[in-house]
């Protein structure tokens, strides 16, 4: 199987009784005309067999986040401008595996549309998306999935990164997993918050990991003193 | 960069030069073919793999004496950054020069760009900043990273340019029953306004027909007028809170870094509710906290500006409808 895009008027898919789960997909004819080959063939098979391993069994929880996103970022090998190619994710997530975001978010949910059409890294993004550029992110030249696997390990601290361009310079990335790993969601907002202040001072490619990694400590520091 | 940032990048605390650097040219090989200059804003054809720029830059004569204090002027513990970023790639990464020589004021650095790490658009926003730590002098940036010059960011386009989602709010006229975006239980309604994705969409029932045609009417005044504006009223009132609590909320969440849309709206509504000149950045900030934390009150609020804006227009109308 092939990856390609959905066009943006593929967005038609997303019916409340397809998103409900009433409607499971759609036939190759009912989308023919709303997809398009991508530059490279890549095929997906192994996507396929990772996020149907998670999908079947009950709701999918937050838990799963961290190994889903390694899994899914070793099984879809793109570039990243393969990867920024927004309807690639909503063929994989509407077109090709539905199941699994109907599993791990509820229909009812005001975001719930998003999920599946919204491109980046933000919380209510498309699920495939956010997970395997927050694993692009974070694994960063060395392929060292222990970053991906702390960074969501609690949704607060991806959160906190991954809605802020911060997270697009990789150093920033390795100094927020480094010392955040361990902080609560309070702490890591106020903290990545005030960093990102510091940034209008310090352009983030003027700074290396260790010296973002010591700003943040003394953010950490003063968000925990400010609360006791 | 969100609201605060702005404001200190705006009124920055120490001396600096906004427009203290320049590329004098940047010069192109793709693929290991030299294509001579390219100008900031070029599109690039589809068939390449690499490219290599060679950029040259030009520091401003006077800024190495504005920026530093004059003792470190000499030895100016200074670099040239610039800094590659591709927003649809999430790419942000650093390209340093190295400033030896004070007297030397135009500098060259070459670059490599991989067209499978690029899409849309590509910047290269050039920094000067300290590479150490100095002593803590009034109205001189002392902290080690803290940039003293920029200039005006040479960008390429790697592919076509789109039109930019998100600027607007997108109308579209369709058929309800056909739209698979208006929940079941809308579908009679004349509009129905989708925030879910991308650029905010004002869709509108095209099997209101009579309705369609009213709000399509180029009359100046009598009945058909006042029901437009009636019509249109009614759009406003229901169309900015729902965008400004949803572009508020994007805004607390993201730090002030959303799309352009939801900034667009912020800054109109802070300028409408009466911030002042200069002010607009930080009344951006409290429109998104009030609006946040106490949302009825500021849907009134927002509710009470667009009456007054409506006041004589509404007395007209009226006038006109009962005429």
């Amino acid at each position: 199987m092939i990856l390609r895009t959905l066009l943006p008027e593929g967005r038609r898919l997303l019916t409340e009784e397809f998103l409900h789960g009433q409607r499971a997909s759609w036939s190759e004819h009912e989308y023919s005309g709303l997809v398009a080959e991508i530059e490279r063939p890549v095929r997906i098979e192994a996507f396929c067999e990772v996020v149907e391993r998670a999908a079947t069994g009950g709701p999918v929880k937050a838990e799963a986040d961290g190994r889903l996103a390694v899994e899914i970022h070793k099984s879809l090998r793109l570039s990243r401008r393969e990867a920024a190619d927004v309807g690639v994710w909503r063929y994989l997530a509407i077109i090709v595996a539905p199941e699994l975001i109907r599993r791990r978010w509820s229909a009812e949910e005001k975001t719930f549309r998003a999920r599946f059409w919204r491109p980046g890294t933000r919380p209510d993004s498309n699920y495939y998306s956010r997970l395997w550029w927050i694993a692009e992110l974070t694994a960063g030249p060395d392929g060292d999935y222990e970053r991906t696997r702390k960074v969501l390990s609690g949704q607060a601290r991806a959160t906190a990164i991954f809605v802020r361009s911060l997270s697009h310079y990789f150093p920033a990335v390795k100094a927020c997993a480094e010392v955040l790993a361990d902080e609560q969601g309070e702490t890591v907002a106020r903290a990545v918050r005030e960093l990102y202040r510091e940034l209008a001072l310090l352009p983030r490619e003027a700074l290396s990991d260790v010296e973002i990694a010591e700003i943040l400590r003394s953010e950490v520091a003063r968000a925990k003193a400010g609360r006791g | 960069m969100n609201a605060r940032s702005r404001h200190v990048a705006r009124f920055m605390p120490y001396a600096c030069a906004r427009e203290g650097l320049k590329f004098r040219s940047v010069r192109a090989a793709v693929d290991g073919d030299a294509r001579g200059e390219i100008a900031s804003g070029s599109l690039l054809g589809a068939e390449w793999q690499v490219l290599t720029l060679v950029v040259h830059l030009e520091l401003g004569p006077e800024v190495l004496s504005a920026v530093l204090p004059p003792e470190e002027v000499f030895r100016p513990p200074v670099a040239l950054v610039l800094a590659l970023r591709c927003r649809e790639a999430f790419l942000s990464r650093a390209h340093r020069v190295t400033l030896a020589d004070p007297a030397v004021r135009l500098y060259e650095s070459m670059l490599d760009l991989r067209r499978d790490e690029l899409r849309g658009e590509v910047s290269i926003t050039p920094y000067l900043v300290r590479t150490s730590q100095g002593g803590r002098r009034p109205g001189y940036a002392w902290r080690r990273g803290a940039w003293l010059a920029t200039g005006e960011p040479w960008t390429l386009h790697v592919d076509e340019p789109k039109p930019r989602v998100g600027d607007n709010l997108e109308v579209v006229r369709k058929r309800f029953t056909e739209a698979p975006e208006v929940p079941p239980a809308d579908r009679a309604n004349w509009f129905f306004l989708q925030l879910d994705s991308g650029a905010p969409r004002l869709l509108l029932n095209d099997e209101h027909a009579e309705l369609m045609r009213v709000l399509h009417d180029e009359s100046a005044k009598g009945r058909r007028a006042a029901a437009r504006d009636a019509l249109y009223d009614r759009l406003d009132a229901a169309i900015w809170p729902a965008l400004l609590l949803y572009a508020a909320r994007a805004w607390l969440d993201g730090e002030g870094d959303v799309s352009p849309w939801q900034e667009n709206v912020l800054r109109l509504w802070a300028k409408r509710l009466g911030a002042a000149r200069g002010e607009l950045d930080a009344e951006v900030q409290r429109l998104a906290e009030r609006a946040t934390e106490a949302p009825a009150s500021f849907v009134i609020e927002v509710n009470a500006a667009l009456q007054r804006s409506d006041q004589s227009r509404t007395a007209k109308a009226l006038a006109e409808a009962l005429s």
